[in-house]
């Protein structure tokens, strides 16, 4: 690892030619620690998630970087490339063994996701439904992610996106939006002091073991004088946080591209091309849905299938007479067929809003799925209240509960796995972030918060007993406090 | 903490699962299990199955000791038919397979694979009687069913009543005992989420209603009210049905056991 | 009528034993007590005598019970031809023998409500009684158009009935109604249900035209009737001797205690029942009050 090299292009406050990474433009570099990272976030960020499909243009890149990070990327590029169809399932970049099962799992493209269901992902063969309560639209972002996610590894796996043999992936859609494959995310690129320690660790890690050598050699900047103490204390911590994320991810670098982040106000370039997703429209027989489902898989043959449901049921997409369970069912319980008799290179993600299905409709289709988590976004007042609380962290703000009803493998064994409020969503630019949910502690306000009813909904600088005055007018609806949601969650 | 006291299944008053005078008999008895997406009955399933091929469900009793009480000319006589219209072949075959129990002993129809491709537009009662064709009458056997209410939702039109008549009933009279696993899902959390009067709503009603009606035994699933707990994975109710064994000596033992499945093996323990 | 028919008890084990003339008996079961032990007790009271004829027709049940002469399986038969058979099997014309011929139907829910009157005044013979089950647990299939304002089918089989025996189960003491009420509703079912004992609302149509209603508990074990309002008065009495026993303290009143006990005047007795209801505990708070917002449980509502 040069620091000269990295001086170099940093020097120039800019991205290298070949590393034009849109996220950054125009931003400053604020600090004298911030210029190493980020020379260490941008060929992180063209190496392992790499998104441009070309291989000239990665060698391109390459040479500018020169130095020896870029050549520690290089392998893995072209290894997935070079891979050939019968062999690409079990050289598949996105599918790594569960570590709770005997099985292969696949990232659902939200890295806590994975988490959640316990398998690091979806296990192969398996389904997952995420239900929505309310009028948000936070599970169409994770079906997008989940599309997304497909689409990275199969351009992992030297898709050309022209030839239908090469890659490793392919989505098929069941929806009518045919500009869904045009409003996929893009890799995240990294603009965020966080994302950049995480992409530092990252990249460190790799050194660490790919250039063993390399890492070893203390960094010339230690025996410069010039290098202020700063600079070592800096790096000391980089190594604590490099080990703290190894021991968090496990092997990390073996799987270090099964899971990628993006981010949600970019968009995927190039768009994916109909070699890498299909569309089928739901407003065909279902028999025609289920044939259709099944000759696009034959012909993806040795490629991972990755079927999405955007928004089940949706009215705009789908006649009233889908709702009938001999439409709505007999179409999941096909494709549960479909998945499970390809059990090696399959899986599902549908979404659907709970809102417009009755009880009949919704546990029926909640029988036919291995895995569901159901979101329930936090109504408005309870935002406010959050947002109050997290006044100086405002990402900790979270936007719903995450409630586990089925487990992938372990539900189906029997086991009881439904966590109601135990997880907490949090919907970033970056990322889907799901946490633990506890009850914040209204620590900074509890002493002066108000006694304000409810017609003055933000301003606040009265007593204490807020928490329950406030309540009334929508207690029924809401849990805006914390006394109350204790007792509810 | 030492673990409560692992307790053995039994469903008769002769201390059995499955009594003999049962199945030598030539009647037509139906048991009904019941359970939640919670709570899901594999292990239970596979407990029946094992009992009917090795004598006794050494798998939840774990006591080896037992094994001795069934002669291995027990096994292979009688076949077990497993249908599913929720779980693939293998599914259940690996399954079984964990219990060390021959694959030669059992048959699996899969009622999964290919069943809305196959059955897309055919009249109900052809597709009930295809269905039907797919199960050899044995007047020992035992068949083992999983979800046959899904039919009410795959078939368009297909009431309670025909199921009952054009499927179950024949089933029934196919066999010497046949296992019903329904889902009752659609019937909890009344109290937030009560179920509407639809059409759909009423035949699932009847359905299970009737099932309960026509069985002796019913072993209910159920997740503990309190929600998740580490050492508990839920109840499991033995309650009469509602015909009693009729013509034999032995009766229901009615019982409530806790469960606690992991690691895929379950034990059974009273509160 | 003799002055013993007065006796509900007996009344109950006359119709039972088809001694008095019904044609039509009813029950109403449901899967917490169904009538299962009450067809068997039925059948037990009319065995004593000389054979009769019973036949069974099956709608839910497939193994012929032992009691039964004729088993008709009415998926086999159809139900069409449920009646023919069946006229076949009892005695023709003339006026009614004095044998005592049953008609046993497992379920009168399976079948449609445009049928269902047709089917079972064709059943409904001299020579027989007809004795029918039908589960009022089972919600009723949507009727079709013809059938508007046609009464429900539990409406029309209690208005055809002669006799209408409503049964219920006895219930734990640990449990009231309504909480066997929500099991059920979940298909949850409850330990000590379907037991040989049990309750009945006993409907019986007089010739009079007077009906006469009584709530009997069935002892199918003893074959022993008797009259639940007296059993239930007894056990609600609470006496010295419950609390024997319980603890070593001694929590028996002696009869003197007692009237002591009831010649104290409660205070406020009397504001307590004018306002009963009509009051709620308000809190306000106040500037200085130590409330702490984060403790659930000093909620002082």
């Amino acid at each position: 690892m040069s620091f000269r090299k990295r001086g170099e292009i940093l020097n120039g406050a800019r991205a290298p030619p070949g590393a034009v990474s849109r996220s950054i433009p125009g931003r400053t570099i604020p600090g004298r620690t911030i210029p190493s990272r980020d020379a260490n976030a941008m060929p992180n960020v063209r190496g392992p998630s790499q998104v441009t499909p070309s291989l000239s243009g990665r060698m391109a890149s390459m040479n500018i970087r020169g130095g020896s990070s870029a050549s520690t990327n290089a392998p893995q590029g072209i290894e997935h490339g070079a891979g050939d169809v019968s062999n690409v399932m079990s050289n598949h970049p996105g599918i790594r063994p569960s570590p709770v099962s005997a099985t292969f799992a696949t990232s659902t493209g939200s890295s806590d996701l994975d988490k959640v269901l316990t398998h690091i992902g979806l296990p192969l063969g398996n389904s997952i439904l995420v239900e929505e309560q309310g009028t948000t639209e936070f599970n169409s972002i994770l079906a997008k992610l989940f599309v997304a996610q497909g689409i990275v590894h199969n351009r992992l796996g030297g898709s050309s996106n022209t030839s239908k043999e090469s890659g490793n992936t392919h989505a098929i859609v069941i929806s009518l939006n045919q500009m869904f494959g045009k409003e996929l995310p893009g890799v995240y690129k990294g603009s965020r002091k966080d994302v950049k320690k995480q992409q530092i660790s990252d990249e460190q890690s790799k050194i660490s073991v790919q250039n063993l050598m390399e890492q070893k050699n203390t960094p010339q900047r230690y025996k410069d004088f010039k290098i202020a103490w700063k600079y070592k204390l800096a790096d000391e911590q980089k190594e604590k946080i490099d080990a703290k994320n190894m021991s968090q991810k496990g092997d990390n670098d073996e799987y270090n591209d099964y899971s990628h982040q993006f981010d949600i106000t970019s968009r995927m370039m190039p768009a994916p091309t109909n070699t890498e997703i299909s569309f089928v429209s739901p407003n065909l027989p279902v028999t025609t849905i289920l044939s259709q489902v099944e000759q696009i898989i034959k012909n993806q043959p040795g490629k991972l299938i990755r079927i999405v449901i955007p928004s089940f049921l949706h009215p705009a997409m789908y006649p009233p007479s889908s709702f009938r369970t001999s439409s709505s069912i007999a179409l999941m319980h096909g494709l549960r067929s479909i998945n499970k008799l390809h059990d090696d290179r399959c899986v599902i993600f549908a979404s659907v809003s709970t809102d417009i299905l009755n009880k009949l409709l919704r546990i029926q289709i909640q029988n036919i799925f291995d895995a569901i988590v159901n979101l329930e976004p936090f109504p408005q007042d309870m935002l406010q209240f959050l947002e109050r609380i997290y006044k100086s962290q405002p990402n900790k703000v979270q936007h719903g509960l995450l409630h586990v009803l089925k487990l992938p493998v372990f539900s189906e064994r029997g086991e009881m796995q439904v966590k109601k409020s135990e997880w907490a969503f949090r919907n970033g630019r970056k990322k889907f972030e799901i946490d633990e949910w506890s009850i914040p502690v209204d620590d900074v306000e509890s002493g002066d918060s108000s006694n304000k009813q409810n017609s003055d909904g933000a301003s606040s600088k009265h007593t204490h007993d807020d928490g329950h005055n406030h309540d009334k007018p929508t207690s029924d609806a809401t849990a805006p406090k914390n006394t109350k949601i204790s007792l509810e969650y | 903490m030492s673990l409560p006291q692992r307790q053995d299944l039994t469903l008769f008053s002769d201390q059995s699962v499955l009594p003999r005078e049962l199945l030598n008999g030539d009647g037509h008895h139906m048991f009904l299990v019941t359970s939640t997406m919670a709570t899901q009955p594999l292990w239970l399933l596979t407990a029946l199955i094992e009992t009917k091929i090795k004598g006794a469900p050494l798998s939840l009793n774990g006591s080896a000791a037992r094994r001795s009480e069934n002669p291995a000319t027990q096994e292979m006589k009688t076949p077990v038919v497993v249908a599913s219209f929720l779980h693939e072949h293998s599914f259940y075959h690996q399954a079984l397979q964990k219990l060390r129990i021959n694959a030669n002993a059992y048959k699996v129809v899969d009622l999964l694979t290919g069943f809305v491709q196959k059955c897309g537009g055919k009249p109900r009662d052809v597709v009930l009687k295809e269905l039907l064709e797919q199960f050899t009458p044995d007047s020992q056997s035992t068949i083992l069913i999983e979800q046959p209410e899904l039919l009410l939702s795959l078939l368009d039109g297909l009431t309670s009543d025909e199921l009952n008549q054009k499927f179950l009933q024949p089933l029934r009279k196919k066999c010497n005992l046949l296992i019903v696993s329904s889902s009752i899902d659609l019937f909890q959390d009344n109290e937030n989420d009560p179920l509407d009067g639809s059409r759909g709503a009423v035949e699932y009603t009847r359905f299970i209603s009737s099932l309960i009606y026509t069985s002796i035994v019913v072993m209910n699933l159920r997740s503990l009210e309190t929600g998740r707990a580490k050492d508990v994975t839920g109840s499991l109710m033995i309650s009469r049905g509602g015909q009693a064994p009729a013509g034999l000596s032995v009766h229901v033992v009615e019982n409530e056991y806790l469960y606690l499945t992991e690691k895929e093996s379950t034990r059974l323990f009273y509160r | 009528m003799a002055s013993s028919s007065h006796n509900p008890c007996i009344l109950l084990k006359r119709t039972l034993s088809l001694a008095d003339p019904s044609a039509f008996i009813l029950n109403c079961d449901s899967i917490s007590q169904t009538s299962h032990y009450l067809v068997n007790e039925v059948v037990h009271n009319i065995s004593s005598q000389a054979t009769p004829t019973i036949i069974y027709i099956a709608f839910e049940n497939l193994n012929r019970p032992t009691y039964a002469t004729h088993f008709i399986d009415v998926n086999e038969v159809g139900i069409a031809k449920v009646a023919d058979t069946v006229g076949a099997l009892l005695p023709t014309g003339g006026s009614p023998t004095r044998e005592k011929n049953l008609v046993i139907v497992d379920s009168l829910n399976h079948i449609a409500l445009s049928n269902l009157g047709s089917f079972v005044s064709s059943l409904v013979n001299p020579h027989c009684t007809l004795l029918a089950t039908l589960h009022k647990d089972l919600p009723e299939q949507q009727a079709s158009r013809e059938c508007d304002n046609y009464p429900s089918a539990e409406t029309l089989l209690q208005y055809m009935a002669t006799s209408i025996l409503d049964i219920e189960p006895c219930l734990p003491p640990n449990m009231d109604e309504e909480e066997l009420r929500s099991s059920l509703d979940k298909f949850h079912i409850p330990k000590s249900l379907n037991n040989p004992t049990f309750k009945v609302t006993f409907t019986n149509k007089r010739r009079s035209g007077r009906s006469v209603i009584h709530t009997l508990i069935v002892d199918t074990v003893k074959h022993s009737y008797e009259l639940a309002s007296n059993i239930a008065e007894e056990s609600e009495l609470e006496t010295p001797e419950m609390l024997q026993g319980l603890t070593t303290f001694n929590l028996s009143t002696s009869a003197k205690q007692k009237e002591a006990k009831d010649q104290v005047a409660l205070p406020f007795l009397e504001a307590q029942s004018e306002f009963a209801g009509g009051t709620a505990i308000v809190y306000e708070y106040e500037k200085d009050d130590d409330y702490d917002e984060e403790d659930p449980y000093e909620d002082p509502f």
